[in-house]
C-alpha cells in the first residue's frame, strides 16, 4: 500500500474506530484495526501516533489520561463533535471514490 | 490555522510534549507486553515481540515531533545557527560583507529618514491634504480695492467661494521681542483671526477672536510652544504680556509643540484691518499677503480653482482663460516641498544604486565561497539533504548577513545623520525631525531582506545546478577559469557594478561642476570682509520718518568711526540675504521710450539705501553719480538704476535725467541720476533682477540691513558694532551678525546639500565597485594559478600574463563603461533642473568620470595580475 493512501485511510479508520468503540487508547485502536483488517493491514503500530497527533491538531479527536482495563496509565482518545462531522464527510467521500473506482475497474476489465 | 497554532505551540512546549509522548509510547508497549505475557510468553520474549510489532520507537518519536512542530521553521533556526557558525569561522569574509552592506544600507536609511521627514510624514494638521495656497496675482487684481489695504477684501471675497471651508491670509516677517532675557529677533506672522481654524489647530488658551482684528484691540499674541518655554509653562504664560516691536502684546494662547507654520514662526499676531503699515511710504504698493484656505471635503483643486476664476472674471472669458494659466490652487504640502522633492528622490535613487552595488559585491563574495564550499554542499547532498534544503540554507546565511549589515548600517546612518542635518538647507520643510524612527526601520528591514534574497539567490543557483557525481570526482579545487553560469553571473555582476557607479560618478560630476560654476558667479559686489545684520525699528517708537533717519544716521556715524571699519551703510534688501519678493513694483516712464509703452507694468526690485551703500558693497558705478547726503527731504527725488533695468527700458539711450514712477493715481516722479552694476538677489543661479535704488533720506523704511565693510576679519568687529548700536538705542535688537560670505554660503545650501551627498554616494559606489572588481580578479587569479603556471612553464613571459589578466578585467570594465554611458545619457536628463552652467551631456564630465572609473578598474585588476606574474611554475604545477 502506498504511503499517501495509507495516511488518508488511516485517519478515516481511526475516526471510524473511535466512533464505533467510544474512547480508546492508542494500543486499543491498534489492536482493533488489526482485528478488523484480519491482519490484511500490516502496520507498524508506531505509525498510529503521528496520525493521532495530526487528528488532534485538527480538532477532530481529543485526549485524556486515564487507566486501562488492567490498570495501566494510558491516554484515551475520543471523537469530538467536529470529528464526527468530518467522519461523515469522509465516509461519503470514501463511498463515492470507492464506487467510482469500482465502476472504472469493471469497465476496463470488461 | 488551528493546526499552525498548535504546531507553533508545539515548538515552545517541546520538552513537555516529548515527555508526554514518551509516557504514552511506554504505556502502549506495556499494554502490548501484558497481552503477550497473558498469551504465555516470557516477559523478555514478549518485550522483543512487542518492539517488533510496534516498529521503531525512535522513528515514531521523530515522526511525531515533525508532526507536532513546524519542521521547516525548526530547520530554519538550525540553518541560522549553522550560518552563524559559518560566519564566525570566516571573520574576514564576514567583515567585508557586513561592512559593504552596512555602507549600502546605511546610506539608504539615512536618505530615507530625510525623505520620511520631508515628504512622507504627514503635516501635523487634521486633513492636511485639504490645506491649499492660492497663487496668482492676476486674480487678486480683480478684487476691488485689493491694494494697498485690501487683504481683508481678498479674504472676504474668497470666503464667497463655496469650495472653501475656511480662508485666511497671512504675512510673515521678523519681529523684535523684548521680555524675559535679551531682546531677540524671531519670525512672526500676522494672520487673520480665523487662521487657526484654517489650520485646524486649537492653541492652548484660545485662538484670536474675530473682533481682535480691529486696531486697538489687536495687541494679542499666540506663542509657539518653543518660545513659550523660555518664559515658563504655558499655563503661567497665557495672560502675561510680551513686548513685540516696542509694544505690549497680551499672550492669549500657546501653539501645540512642533507647529511653526508658516515657516519657522514663533509668534502669531492678528493682522489689523484695515492694514496701515507703511502707508504713505514707498512700501505701500505691495501685496504682502499669502492667501491660504481649507477646502471643503470632496472638493478638488481644479474645482476650487475654476470657482475662484469664475468669481473673479464673471463674463470676461478672455480674462478667465488668461488667469487659468497663472492662477493655481496648490496643496500646502506640495507647494512647500516642490523644490526639494526631485532632489530627495534623486538622492534615494543614488543610494539605491549604491545598495545594488553593495549587494552585487556580496553576491560575488558568496559565489566565490560557494565554489570553495562546493565539496561541503556536495557531501550534504550525497547524505540526503534535498536541494530545496540546501537553497534554504544558503538563503538563511545571506539573510543573516543582510540583517547584520542592516544593524551596522543603522548605526552608520544614525551617526551620519548628525552631518546630514547640518547640510539640510534651512528652508526645506520638515514635517518631523530627521531621525531613525519606525518607518525608517521598516524601510531598512524591507531593503535588507530584499537585498539578502537578491544576493542569496546567486549561490542558491549554484547549489541547484551542481552535478553530484562530477563534483565529487573533481575533488574540488582545480579547474580552469569560470565557465558556464557561474562565470556568467560573476561577469554580469561586475559589469553592472561598473555601469551603476559610472552613472553616479557622472551625476555627481555634473553637480560638482555646477557647484563650481555657481561659486564662480560674480554676485555683482565684493563679498569679502563684509559684516551684515538686520534691524527692524520698533514701530511704536519710530513712527516719524525723521526719527528713523536719526537712528540710521546715528548708527552709521558711530559704526563708520570704529577702528577697522572701512565704511558702513543701510539697505532695505540684502543681496543673497533672504526673502526679497515683497518689494516688487510696477514702473512707468515719464518720457516716451522705445521699449516700454506708457503704463506698462514692468517689475523691478526697489531697494532703499544710504549713500555709502555702493561703496560699502563694492557695486561699481557705470554712469552718472551715486547718492549723496544732499539727496534729502527737500531736494528733488532721485533714483539709481541697475544696468539690466537701464538696458530693458532705454536700450542704447542714456537713462540719466529720465524720470520713472510707480503706476498710481498720482505719479511720484523720480529722476535717474546714476546707473550701477547688477547684483544677484534671489540666488547666484538666478538672473540679475532689474533694480531701482532710492536714497534712505527720501524713503525712510522700517526694515533695514546694516552692511559694514571691514579691514580685517569681519566677525572680530561684531561686538564693537553691537556696542555702537546699543549706544544709539539700547532696546533695539539686531539679528545675528553674518559675514556676507556666510550669507552666500547659506544661499548655496541647497546646491551644497545635493552636491556633497551625491558626491559621497558616487565615491562610495566607485569604491565598492572597485573592491568588487578586485575581489573577482583575485579570485580568478587564484583559480587559474595552475593554468598560469603551465603557461609560464611553456614560455609565457610575465608581460603576457599581466596583459592577459588585466585584459580580462578591462573587458568587464569596458562593458560596464558602455552600459553606464548609455544609462547616463538617459538619466542625466532628469538632473537638468539642478544644473547650472553645465549641460546634462557635458562631455568633460562624461570623459573625466569614465577615465576615473577606468583607472580605478585597471588598478583593481593590476594588483592581482602582479600576483599572477609571481607564480612559480614549479609550485603551480605541483599544486595539483
Amino acid at each position: 500500500m502506498g504511503q499517501e493512501l495509507l495516511q488518508g485511510t488511516l485517519d478515516l479508520m481511526v475516526l471510524k474506530v473511535l466512533e464505533s468503540m467510544g474512547p480508546m487508547h492508542g494500543y486499543g485502536i491498534a489492536r482493533r484495526l488489526e482485528q478488523i483488517s484480519e491482519n490484511l493491514l500490516h502496520m507498524n503500530q508506531g505509525t498510529l501516533y503521528p496520525a493521532l497527533l495530526r487528528l488532534q491538531q485538527r480538532g477532530w479527536i481529543s485526549s485524556k489520561w486515564g487507566a486501562s482495563d488492567n490498570n495501566r496509565k494510558a491516554k484515551f482518545y475520543s471523537l469530538t463533535k467536529s470529528g464526527r462531522k468530518q467522519l461523515m464527510t469522509e465516509e461519503e467521500n470514501w463511498g463515492r471514490t470507492a464506487a467510482l473506482m469500482q465502476r472504472l475497474l469493471a469497465e476496463t476489465s470488461g | 490555522m488551528r493546526v499552525l497554532l498548535s504546531r507553533l505551540l508545539g515548538i515552545f512546549r517541546k520538552a513537555h510534549c516529548d515527555e508526554e509522548l514518551d509516557m504514552e509510547l511506554r504505556s502502549h508497549l506495556d499494554l502490548l507486553v501484558d497481552e503477550k505475557v497473558r498469551q504465555g510468553m516470557t516477559p523478555d520474549e514478549a518485550h522483543c515481540v512487542a518492539l517488533r510489532s510496534f516498529g521503531g520507537v525512535e522513528q515514531t518519536r521523530e515522526n511525531c515531533r515533525d508532526q507536532r512542530g513546524l519542521p521547516w521553521l525548526e530547520s530554519f533556526f538550525q540553518d541560522l545557527r549553522y550560518g552563524l557558525r559559518q560566519l564566525r569561522k570566516n571573520p574576514g569574509f564576514t567583515a567585508v560583507a557586513v561592512v559593504t552592506l552596512a555602507l549600502g544600507i546605511g546610506a539608504n536609511a539615512a536618505i530615507f529618514s530625510v525623505i520620511n521627514a520631508a515628504l512622507l510624514h504627514p503635516l501635523p494638521y487634521p486633513h492636511a491634504e485639504r490645506l491649499v495656497f492660492l497663487n496668482g496675482a492676476p486674480v487678486f487684481r480683480q478684487v476691488p480695492e485689493s491694494k494697498p489695504s485690501g487683504s481683508l477684501q481678498i479674504k472676504e471675497w474668497l470666503q464667497r467661494a463655496q469650495s472653501f471651508e475656511e480662508t485666511s491670509v497671512y504675512q510673515t516677517g521678523e519681529v523684535n521681542l523684548a521680555g524675559a532675557d535679551l531682546p531677540d529677533r524671531m519670525n512672526g506672522a500676522d494672520v487673520t483671526t480665523d487662521f487657526f481654524r484654517v489650520l485646524g489647530v486649537q492653541p492652548y488658551g484660545r485662538a484670536f477672536l474675530a473682533e481682535e482684528s480691529v486696531p486697538g484691540r489687536d495687541h494679542v499674541a499666540v506663542l509657539s510652544d518653543q518660545l513659550c518655554r523660555r518664559f515658563g509653562p504655558p499655563a503661567d504664560v497665557v495672560g502675561r504680556s510680551v513686548q513685540v516691536n516696542g509694544m505690549e502684546f497680551k499672550v492669549v494662547g500657546v501653539m501645540p509643540p512642533g507647529i511653526n507654520f508658516p515657516g519657522r514662526t514663533q509668534i502669531w499676531m492678528p493682522l489689523p484691518m484695515p492694514w496701515t503699515f507703511g502707508a504713505g511710504h514707498i512700501d505701500a504698493n505691495t501685496i504682502y499677503f499669502t492667501p491660504i484656505a481649507r477646502l471643503r471635503a470632496g472638493v478638488s483643486l481644479v474645482q476650487a480653482r475654476d470657482e475662484v476664476i469664475r468669481l473673479a472674471f464673471a463674463g470676461d472669458k478672455a480674462g478667465a482663460d488668461e488667469a487659468r494659466k497663472s492662477f493655481q490652487v496648490t496643496q500646502v504640502r506640495e507647494a512647500l516641498v516642490e523644490n526639494d522633492r526631485p532632489v530627495l528622490w534623486l538622492l534615494l535613487g543614488a543610494v539605491g544604486f549604491v545598495l545594488l552595488i553593495a549587494c552585487a559585491d556580496v553576491a560575488n563574495l558568496l559565489l566565490t565561497r560557494a565554489v570553495v564550499r562546493e565539496k561541503e554542499m556536495t557531501l550534504r547532498a550525497a547524505l540526503g539533504a534535498s536541494r530545496s534544503r540546501l537553497v534554504r540554507q544558503t538563503l538563511a546565511e545571506s539573510l543573516l548577513l543582510s540583517c547584520l549589515g542592516a544593524g551596522a548600517g543603522l548605526l552608520l546612518a544614525a551617526w551620519s545623520l548628525a552631518g546630514i542635518r547640518l547640510l539640510i538647507p534651512s528652508n526645506m520643510l520638515l514635517a518631523a525631525p530627521v531621525r531613525i524612527d519606525a518607518p525608517v526601520l521598516e524601510f531598512t528591514l524591507a531593503i535588507s531582506l530584499a537585498g539578502g534574497l537578491f544576493f542569496g539567490l546567486f549561490p542558491s543557483f549554484h547549489a541547484f545546478q551542481q552535478d553530484l557525481n562530477r563534483s565529487l570526482k573533481e575533488g574540488g579545487f582545480i579547474g580552469s577559469g569560470d565557465r558556464g553560469l557561474m562565470g556568467g553571473a560573476r561577469g554580469i555582476l561586475t559589469v553592472s557594478e561598473g555601469a551603476l557607479s559610472l552613472v553616479l560618478l557622472i551625476g555627481a560630476g555634473l553637480l560638482i561642476r555646477s557647484f563650481a560654476r555657481l561659486s564662480e558667479v560674480n554676485p555683482g559686489f565684493n563679498p569679502q570682509r563684509l559684516l551684515t545684520t538686520q534691524v527692524d525699528l520698533a514701530e511704536a517708537r519710530y513712527r516719524e520718518s525723521s526719527q528713523r533717519i536719526e537712528f540710521f544716521e546715528g548708527v552709521l556715524g558711530r559704526v563708520a568711526a570704529l577702528p577697522g571699519v572701512h565704511s558702513a551703510a543701510f539697505t532695505s534688501n540684502l543681496p543673497l540675504g533672504g526673502a526679497v519678493a515683497t518689494s516688487w513694483f510696477a514702473l512707468q516712464s515719464k518720457e516716451p521710450s522705445t521699449k516700454v509703452p506708457q503704463g506698462d507694468s514692468r517689475f523691478a526690485l526697489i531697494t532703499i539705501v544710504s549713500p555709502a551703500y555702493f561703496r560699502t558693497m563694492g557695486i561699481p558705478l557705470l554712469a552718472g553719480r551715486l547718492f549723496s547726503d544732499g539727496d534729502g527731504d527737500g531736494a528733488p527725488k532721485v533714483a539709481i538704476i541697475s544696468a539690466t533695468l537701464a538696458q530693458a527700458y532705454w536700450g542704447k539711450e542714456t537713462p540719466l535725467s529720465k524720470h520713472i514712477s510707480m503706476p498710481g493715481p498720482k505719479p511720484d516722479w523720480l529722476e535717474i541720476v546714476g546707473v550701477v552694476g547688477d547684483t544677484r538677489h534671489a540666488g547666484l543661479s538666478a538672473e540679475p533682477s532689474e533694480e531701482l535704488y532710492v536714497p534712505l533720506r527720501q524713503h525712510a523704511s522700517i526694515a533695514s540691513y546694516l552692511v559694514v565693510r571691514t579691514e580685517g576679519t569681519p566677525n572680530l568687529i561684531a561686538a564693537e558694532v553691537r556696542r555702537a548700536l546699543a549706544e544709539v538705542d539700547k532696546n533695539e535688537p539686531f539679528s545675528v551678525f553674518l559675514t556676507m560670505e556666510q550669507n552666500i554660503s547659506n544661499s548655496m545650501a541647497p546646491s551644497r546639500f545635493r552636491t556633497v551627498l551625491l558626491g559621497i554616494f558616487a565615491f562610495l559606489a566607485l569604491t565598492l565597485a572597485v573592491v568588487g572588481l578586485y575581489g573577482v580578479m583575485s579570485y580568478t587569479v587564484s583559480r587559474r594559478t595552475h593554468e598560469i603556471g603551465v603557461r609560464m612553464a611553456m614560455g609565457a613571459r610575465r608581460g603576457d600574463v599581466l596583459r592577459m589578466v588585466v585584459g580580462q578585467g578591462f573587458k568587464l570594465t569596458l562593458a560596464g563603461l558602455g552600459i553606464g554611458l548609455i544609462g547616463s545619457l538617459a538619466l542625466t536628463r532628469l538632473l537638468s533642473n539642478l544644473l547650472f552652467g553645465v549641460a546634462p551631456f557635458d562631455p568633460i564630465t562624461f570623459g573625466i568620470a569614465s577615465l576615473v572609473l577606468t583607472v580605478a578598474a585597471l588598478l583593481a585588476g593590476y594588483i592581482p595580475a602582479r600576483r599572477a606574474t609571481r607564480v612559480d611554475p614549479m609550485v603551480a604545477l605541483r599544486y595539483e
